[in-house]
């Protein structure tokens, strides 16, 4: 990191201000981190179809063959028919996700069309998650490291892989989650009542619609609950704790938040109320259950989003072309660290100073605990769905997963992001780093 | 705890960060590899891509005829949806052998086992199909106006041809085809052997071999190339030919189907 100290903290510029900081070191790190996360995304237009991708990519040309033609009507009616099938038979209820799919592969009927689709929703998926962990913290420090984390946790599977299969499912079902998170933020935050209640309906309609993308959706209601209750407190601090602050819990009965839970409610009463209990054919993955067994499947779960964990020993077969790549990645890794230095330094000068930051001496950001909980949420949920699923146990362990893992991915990111902000070891090292731009000013 | 030191920090920094930096460049190696993985399927694709938007090999195809493959699945393109948006040609439909033999591995294997009413078990089996059934509520519950309906229909396919059809790969280079119409025996599933056409897809600049069929080397009756890594040979049964041995042999006119089964000859 000598390049650091040599070229990034020119004497000139230590007394500098927000703008100054903004734009020199902080754009240098997202876009470094970015084209990491972009680069990592761009490996899935290397696949193939995979999975039920096969079978689905199929879709046009059935209904071509069965109704003559392909138009919007006859794609909807499609999804529509299989939508019904599985709520009938199986008790499940995804409409978004069947609409969504068959739509994609109707006219995105080209290889490369799908795949530039998959690889654009996961890396949206993941800008969108550093936006909202940036939104809640008010850390640009926590969003960097959360994207570069992000090129770490996400590895592709080789058994049910969400990444480069199961058409788009996780990314857009997280792309709404993190949408609703957005809104049900705003909607605690925002100072008009009838606009905070305008954002709860958005961010219950978006809710409502990840969860009718994948079931997976149901268990990240706690991530809304925590962003509404981060966003409550946004607000209160901005009133300086004038105004009337209601008591945590009581917060969820607030009509901002109301939709919100109407939603989730109303979809738990729907899916586990009504259509389980008169399914038809409820078999295989689809059946509950609880056993001792579903604890060796939980715990395995939690922990299959840590770097390296999917790796094989034969992924690293040396060649010229993996040599150019590692070499390309280990430059842009490096320059992106070098400019993150940068903006951690000079953000503790500022400090030291005692100027003002939004990043103010907050690494982790505001709420860090709470940020913490819904990097456990995310990490925790898929594994609890599958312990409860009697086909996963004996089954699930540390080198088999299924597509909840993404949700997992994600989540540990953002734990292990906060982490490393939060060690001791990173604080000392901006300190020296500090002491060292002092002594060059002398 | 030690007190760490401005030499041990800057260390450890750079440590950790050239740490994360190869890290960051493994786990996209990773998934670059596994990306690459599946793509097993790749060449196989492709050649039914190559096969069924060829000009000439299905000419005699004609529109609500009905194929019968052993390597025909739904859960890949080998099915009559692909094949009609490929070719043009809407089947009634591309059966799986085993739907309509249930027992045919079996039936195989035993001499005196015959493979009857092909042509009535296939029509027969058309009004079962449920993919994509679908009929909006709000109009008439009798309207049929999909393509299972209307060859639902009696009498509908009685003009139809039936035809055994297969495609696999023969080797990792070569994918093979076949195309020969059943003839009307419901006693037994037999092939009218001398209208039989083949047709071999290969990456390879040249073919590599000769297909042969029930043990007669097949005949070179065209070529196409479709792209440059593709290329698409047409090949027919001879009258008079040889076996792969090499050995002269006349073809018969007639085949049990259980006997159409592909093989290799060497290139002259």
């Amino acid at each position: 990191m000598k390049s650091n100290k040599s070229k990034l903290i020119p004497s000139k510029q230590i007394d500098f201000g927000w703008f100054a900081l903004r734009s020199k070191y902080l754009p240098y790190a997202y876009i470094g981190f970015g084209i990491l996360w972009l680069l990592n995304c761009l490996t899935i237009m290397k696949s193939h179809w995979a999975g039920d991708d096969w079978p689905n990519s199929q879709t046009p040309y059935w209904i071509q063959w069965r109704y003559g033609s392909l138009s919007i009507w006859n794609v909807l009616t499609e999804a529509l028919f299989w939508n019904g099938q599985w709520m009938n038979g199986a008790g499940r209820f995804y409409p978004i996700h069947w609409i969504e799919s068959r739509f994609i592969f109707s006219y995105l009927q080209e290889h490369w069309e799908y795949k530039l689709y998959q690889t654009t929703s996961l890396a949206l998926a993941g800008f969108l998650f550093a936006y909202v962990v940036y939104l809640l913290s008010k850390s640009h420090t926590l969003s960097i490291v959360t994207i570069m984390m992000l090129s770490l946790t996400v590895q592709f599977r080789r058994d049910f892989d969400p990444h480069i299969a199961f058409a788009v499912m996780l990314p857009s079902l997280l792309v709404r989650v993190l949408l609703a998170i957005v809104f049900s933020y705003l909607a605690a935050k925002s100072p008009k009542t009838l606009s905070g209640v305008g954002y709860g309906f958005a961010a219950g309609i978006l809710y409502f619609m990840a969860m009718s993308t994948y079931e997976f959706g149901f268990l990240l209601f706690p991530t809304l609950f925590i962003a509404y209750l981060i966003g409550s407190k946004d607000k209160s601090h901005l009133r300086e704790q004038s105004a009337k602050v209601m008591p945590k819990m009581l917060v969820i009965i607030s009509p901002r938040f109301l939709p919100i839970l109407v939603s989730w409610v109303g979809y738990g009463i729907f899916v586990f109320g009504y259509l389980r209990p008169n399914a038809t054919s409820i078999s295989g993955s689809y059946v509950l259950g609880l056993s001792s067994k579903s604890i060796p499947v939980f715990i395995s779960q939690s922990f299959m989003g840590l770097p390296g964990l999917a790796f094989r020993s034969k992924d690293f077969e040396i060649s010229f072309s993996i040599l150019v790549i590692v070499l390309i990645v280990f430059w842009i890794s490096k320059k992106s660290f070098d400019s993150f230095n940068g903006f951690l330094v000079k953000q503790e000068i500022i400090n030291h100073k005692g100027g003002s930051l939004d990043d103010n001496n907050a690494r982790v950001g505001d709420h860090g605990i709470l940020l913490g909980f819904i990097a456990l949420n995310l990490i925790l949920a898929p594994g609890l769905m599958m312990s409860m699923q009697p086909s996963w146990w004996d089954r699930a362990d540390l080198t088999h997963s299924y597509l909840g893992v993404m949700i997992t991915e994600f989540g540990t990111a953002l734990l292990l992001s906060i982490l490393l902000l939060k060690s001791p070891f990173l604080k000392e090292y901006v300190l020296v780093n500090r002491i060292r731009s002092k002594k060059r000013k002398k | 705890m030690k007190k760490l030191t401005e030499k041990s920090i800057t260390r450890m920094n750079k440590n950790f960060a050239s740490v994360l930096c190869v890290l960051l460049a493994l786990n996209l190696v990773h998934n670059l590899k596994v990306s690459n993985e599946n793509r097993t399927r790749e060449f196989q694709y492709e050649a039914w891509q190559t096969l069924t938007k060829s000009v000439g090999f299905f000419d005699e195809v004609k529109t609500s005829d009905i194929f019968i493959s052993s390597n025909q699945n739904d859960a890949f393109e080998t099915n009559a949806g692909s094949f009609y948006a490929n070719s043009g040609k809407r089947l009634a439909y591309m059966f799986n052998t085993n739907v309509i033999w249930p027992d045919f591995s079996q039936c195989q294997l035993i001499a005196e086992c015959q493979l009857s009413s092909v042509r009535e078990k296939s029509i027969s089996t058309i009004p079962n199909l449920t993919r994509g059934t679908f009929v909006p509520k709000l109009l008439a519950s009798n309207r049929i106006d999909d393509w299972v309906g209307i060859n639902s229909k009696e009498n509908a396919l009685s003009k139809s041809t039936i035809w055994a059809f297969d495609m696999f790969l023969m080797t990792p280079t070569t994918y093979f085809s076949y195309l020969v119409p059943f003839l009307s025996n419901e006693k037994q599933a037999q092939v009218d052997f001398l209208n039989l056409k083949a047709a071999t897809v290969t990456n390879q600049f040249v073919n590599e071999f000769r297909p042969a069929i029930a043990g007669i080397c097949l005949v070179q009756f065209g070529e196409i190339r479709k792209q440059s890594d593709q290329i698409m040979t047409i090949w027919r049964v001879p009258d008079l030919g040889f076996d792969p041995s090499g050995t002269p042999i006349k073809s018969p006119e007639k085949l049990d189907f259980k006997q159409v089964q592909a093989g290799t000859c060497a290139n002259k």
